[in-house]
């Protein structure tokens, strides 16, 4: 038994050296309010508010800027958005992104990408906001239409919630440069993020 | 006396075999002959084995070839019959909607300056019936924390647009005779055989502020007080409708039919497609509608020119 014991702990030895070691976590970047992608959903608090509220802040090179309020009423959630910054005259997609930051949570705070996906807990195609479930993504809200640079989006949507599992709070909402064209699978080629911001809870 | 000559000798004749080694040569001679005629025998009577065929794995892809085939014949039998299935439908709704008579010239005038097109009838009506003007987004707030206004979202019978110059919201009757209207009129098509569309809103209530903005960029919105400002108007566009899937309008295909729910995913898109081309069609059941609800008193009907709408106010 004595003898046998050296060579269980030579091996043991070997077997917890070839693991590989365990990452280590990048520096904190000073401001991570935003960062939340870092934390498992599990640990989240549940995103039960019932209303929340995005700012929009513009991505480096763009002037967009805004703020989008999300409200629980019945038949739905309103969904107020004013942007300015936008183009003279235009339509600019508005997205609900899958994706709970707006700068990536690693020490290089790189924009969340333009193909990055959407808010989609039913598993649906792309479409367009007045395409009923299982045909539109969650987070498929549309798009603003511009005017001298200004826009403003009210709208009752039914699949949006701020309650339990299907619920916006802690996602990224987007401003696009270009228009949903509500059939090119997944993004609508809407070019481009001018603005982000991730949706809070107000509650 | 002549010498007497000897004769020649005869050569001497070969040593003859001895008689044992002649006995076994005839015996190893029978045994040969004896294999070889059992050799033949074996030939002629035993089974020849088959000739080589191909290998088994060519066998095995001609097998699974040949079954593709056959599933490939049978899978485009079913297709054709599925494919004469859709046909017959898009060609009987398409027949449907010809029948469908758009507004006569007479319903056109009546819609258009009939009792409701008095725009005056319509702020008398949002005064006496609406809240008091919206002039600011607290107003609307405080109007819909005492259930005055009450929330417009889409349903089966109706879409809200996305709205610019207004909130989706207004005063619940309203609220009611949008639906009413719209239930009329997908009865109407249900009566036809025809399948439902959905009717879109595109205005609700404005502020103050915004009906002065929307006035800058729509020539029809008047710059003064609107009835829009009293949450008991909507516009309905009458150029589109939005189709609203339902199983009743999906055929039942041939069982076995591949693809069913792609083909039924293009039957929807081709519903879609015929309300945008037969709107005007369409247009004709919801201007009746509209005009029978107006002349029961429920609604001011104004059919606008300028925005492809119906500015309807709670009567």
């Amino acid at each position: 038994m004595t003898r046998l014991l050296p060579l269980c702990l030579v091996l043991g030895g070997a077997v917890l050296g070839c693991r590989e070691p365990a990452p280590v976590s990048p520096t904190p970047s000073p401001d991570r309010s935003a960062d939340s992608a870092a934390v498992p959903d599990s640990l989240l608090p549940p995103p039960d508010a019932r209303a929340a509220r995005a700012v929009l802040r513009p991505f480096p090179g763009h002037q967009a800027r805004g703020v989008v309020t999300f409200e629980e009423v019945r038949g739905g959630v309103r969904v107020l958005a004013e942007v300015e910054g936008l183009s003279e005259e235009g339509l600019h997609a508005l997205h609900v992104l899958d994706m709970r930051f707006c700068l990536t949570p690693d020490s290089l705070r790189r924009p969340v990408p333009a193909n990055a996906p959407h808010f989609n807990p039913d598993r649906s195609r792309h479409g367009g906001p007045l395409a009923l479930e299982g045909e539109r993504h969650a987070g498929d809200l549309g798009n603003l239409r511009a005017r001298g640079g200004t826009a403003r989006y009210d709208r009752v949507d039914p699949l949006v919630h701020l309650r339990e599992g299907r619920s916006v709070v802690g996602r990224a909402a987007v401003v696009h440069a270009g228009q949903d064209d509500f059939y090119t699978q997944p993004g609508g080629a809407s070019g481009p993020i001018l603005a982000c911001g991730v949706i809070e809870g107000e509650d | 006396m002549e010498p007497v000559v000897a004769p020649p000798e005869a050569p001497a004749p070969p040593p003859a075999p001895p008689a044992r080694a002649k006995r076994w040569l005839w015996v190893a001679l029978a045994a040969l002959g004896g294999l070889a005629a059992g050799w033949g025998l074996r030939a002629l009577l035993v089974e020849r084995p088959p000739p080589p065929g191909p290998p088994p794995e060519m066998v095995r892809q001609l097998a699974a070839l040949r079954d593709s085939l056959a599933r490939t014949e049978a899978g485009l039998a079913v297709y054709g019959a599925a494919l004469d299935t859709l046909d017959t439908v898009v060609t009987r709704t398409r027949a449907r909607f010809e029948r469908l008579r758009p507004l006569l010239d007479s319903e056109l005038d009546a819609l258009e300056s009939g009792r409701g097109a008095n725009y005056g009838n319509h702020r008398w009506a949002a005064f006496a019936y609406g809240t008091p003007p919206v002039r600011s987004d607290s107003l609307l707030d405080s109007l819909r924390a005492v259930g005055r206004l009450v929330p417009l979202g889409d349903n089966s019978r109706y879409v809200v647009s996305i709205l610019e110059y207004s909130a989706p919201f207004v005063v619940p009757s309203t609220r009611w005779l949008i639906s009413e209207t719209a239930r009329r009129f997908q009865d109407s098509l249900a009566a036809r055989g025809l399948p439902l569309y959905r009717l879109i809103v595109t205005s609700a209530t404005r502020t103050s502020s915004r009906q002065a903005a929307l006035s800058t960029v729509n020539a029809n919105a008047v710059s003064s007080a609107s009835s829009h400002e009293a949450g008991v108007s909507v516009d309905v566009l009458y150029v589109q409708f939005v189709y609203l899937p339902r199983d009743e309008d999906l055929p039942t295909l041939p069982p076995q039919t591949p693809h069913t729910e792609r083909l039924n995913r293009w039957l929807e898109g081709v519903y879609s497609d015929l309300g945008f081309r037969y709107a005007e069609h369409l247009d004709g059941l919801l201007g009746r509608v509209l005009l029978q609800m107006q002349q029961e008193g429920r609604w001011l009907v104004l059919r606008e020119t300028g925005q492809p709408v119906y500015h309807l106010t709670r009567g």
